[in-house]
């Protein structure tokens, strides 16, 4: 898992903005401010809009193991790609330790 | 040799280009009938602001990894003949934007500039509109003049080399005489002929009557068609909503609405639309820039999702071929995700 720890609070950057066709399987993370365009999968995107809604590391991997049936080993394992995808593309950042 | 060869502009395909149409002015010294203005002009921008638009243009194509393509229209873009010339200098030195078209009624365009303007090394085509192939048809709805006016602007500029396209307008007024204008633009050496629809917005709203009914416009599309395949001489630009009908399986024919695909309008204000047919305000490019109003907007989100379409046009096998024209929906029903209601299937 990610260096954090589980209290902590993760947001969306300013600027970005998500959006999705789900009909046609497109989902996508923008920022507006400097044009960066990102291309997700349902996955990534559904944790980018649940940390939008402001969570903690805790309670988004409760949410996510919830949502998609996992056990948390895997839970863990899918978190850690899409959260250092996000942080490594500032498109989440961590607001309180 | 014209500029058209030299640029070899066909080499964009729809995913290597975004298309800005930009209005620098609304001003006109013309009243056609049909034209989509409401005739009455608004506010426009100096010329250090246009400069920043075109900065911010760069900006985004680089972004979004497209090469930039223009026209600059108006109203009549010679109204503003010193900043059109300054836009055209600065484009001609960018590194993104492959070309520009301009979109004139050809009567303010004066003998002695011409030279100038073939050296503009961007500049693709210039773009008048007839609306038939005498003056008389012409002039009903341009206005007296106008067809002498036009004919001697393509003269002129082609005499100096530059490429030249004309655009007509179908509509009652001069659906029948479609091939005696293709045939004249053979004969006056044009480039390119597009035709659009008669879509009753703006001043054109009141000719309403006058919009062809989808057996009407599948007859005049059958005979542009027959003609464009059949020696034309002219190329017809085949790649407009409805098109495909005729012809499905042939890729140069018909093509889906670049609204929320890969263009925007600029009106004079900077205010930004969808499509100068589909006047709804999605932002405004100064205050806004085009990445927010390009991710964020909500017209442009509906218009990208083809489960929005209503009737006809949600159901059509061909619906990555032709959605249609939402303009023309939006002026007839009020819904721009409506059906297209000159479709005749």
């Amino acid at each position: 898992m990610l260096a954090m720890k589980l209290g902590t609070r993760l947001a969306l950057t300013e600027d970005i903005m998500l959006q999705a066709i789900p009909e046609l399987d497109h989902y996508y993370a923008f920022n507006v401010a400097n044009g960066d365009h990102f291309e997700l999968n349902h996955t990534a995107y559904w944790v980018l809009e649940t940390i939008g809604q402001g969570v903690t590391l805790a309670e988004l991997r409760e949410r996510f193991e919830g949502q998609f049936d996992i056990d948390p080993g895997t839970a863990d394992e899918d978190l850690t790609e899409v959260l250092g995808f996000g942080i490594e593309n500032h498109i989440i950042k961590e607001v309180e330790a | 040799m014209l500029k058209d060869k030299e640029i070899s502009t066909d080499d964009l395909t729809a995913g290597e280009e975004f298309y800005f149409q930009w209005h620098i002015t609304e001003r006109c010294n013309r009243a056609c009938r049909h034209c989509y203005q409401n005739g009455i002009p608004g506010a426009e921008l100096a010329l250090p602001d246009l400069l920043t638009i075109i900065d911010r243009m760069e900006e985004a194509v680089r972004k979004w990894g497209k090469k930039g393509t223009l026209s600059m229209t108006g109203g009549e873009p010679y109204l503003r003949r010193d900043d059109l010339h300054a836009l055209m200098d600065r484009i001609d030195r960018s590194d993104c934007l492959a070309y520009y078209d301009i979109l004139t009624n050809g009567s303010l365009i004066l003998e002695t500039e011409t030279s100038t303007l073939a050296k503009h090394s961007r500049l693709r085509r210039v773009q008048v509109s007839l609306e038939g192939a005498s003056a008389r048809t012409n002039d009903e709805i341009r206005g007296p003049g106008a067809f002498e006016s036009t004919v001697s602007a393509i003269r002129l500029l082609k005499d100096a080399g530059i490429a030249v396209s004309v655009m007509t307008t179908i509509s009652r007024f001069n659906k029948d005489e479609i091939p005696a204008l293709i045939d004249l633009a053979g004969r006056e050496g044009v480039t390119t002929l597009a035709l659009e629809r008669l879509i009753p917005e703006g001043t054109g709203a009141r000719l309403s009557d006058q919009v062809l009914s989808p057996q009407e416009l599948k007859t005049v599309y059958e005979g542009i068609y027959h003609i464009a395949v059949n020696g034309s001489p002219v190329r017809i630009l085949l790649y407009r909503p409805l098109f495909a009908l005729l012809s499905p399986g042939d890729p140069t024919v018909g093509a889906l609405c670049s609204a929320g695909n890969n263009a925007l309008t600029i009106m004079p204000d900077g205010t930004v639309y969808p499509c100068r047919r589909l006047p709804i305000s999605i932002g405004n490019v100064l205050t806004d820039g085009f990445f927010k109003i390009w991710y964020g907007s909500e017209v442009l989100w509906r218009l990208r999702n083809p489960a929005n379409l209503g009737g006809k046009c949600k159901e059509c096998d061909l619906i990555t071929q032709c959605r249609g024209c939402r303009a023309m929906a939006y002026f007839t029903t009020g819904d721009y995700m409506a059906e297209d209601p000159q479709c005749w299937r």
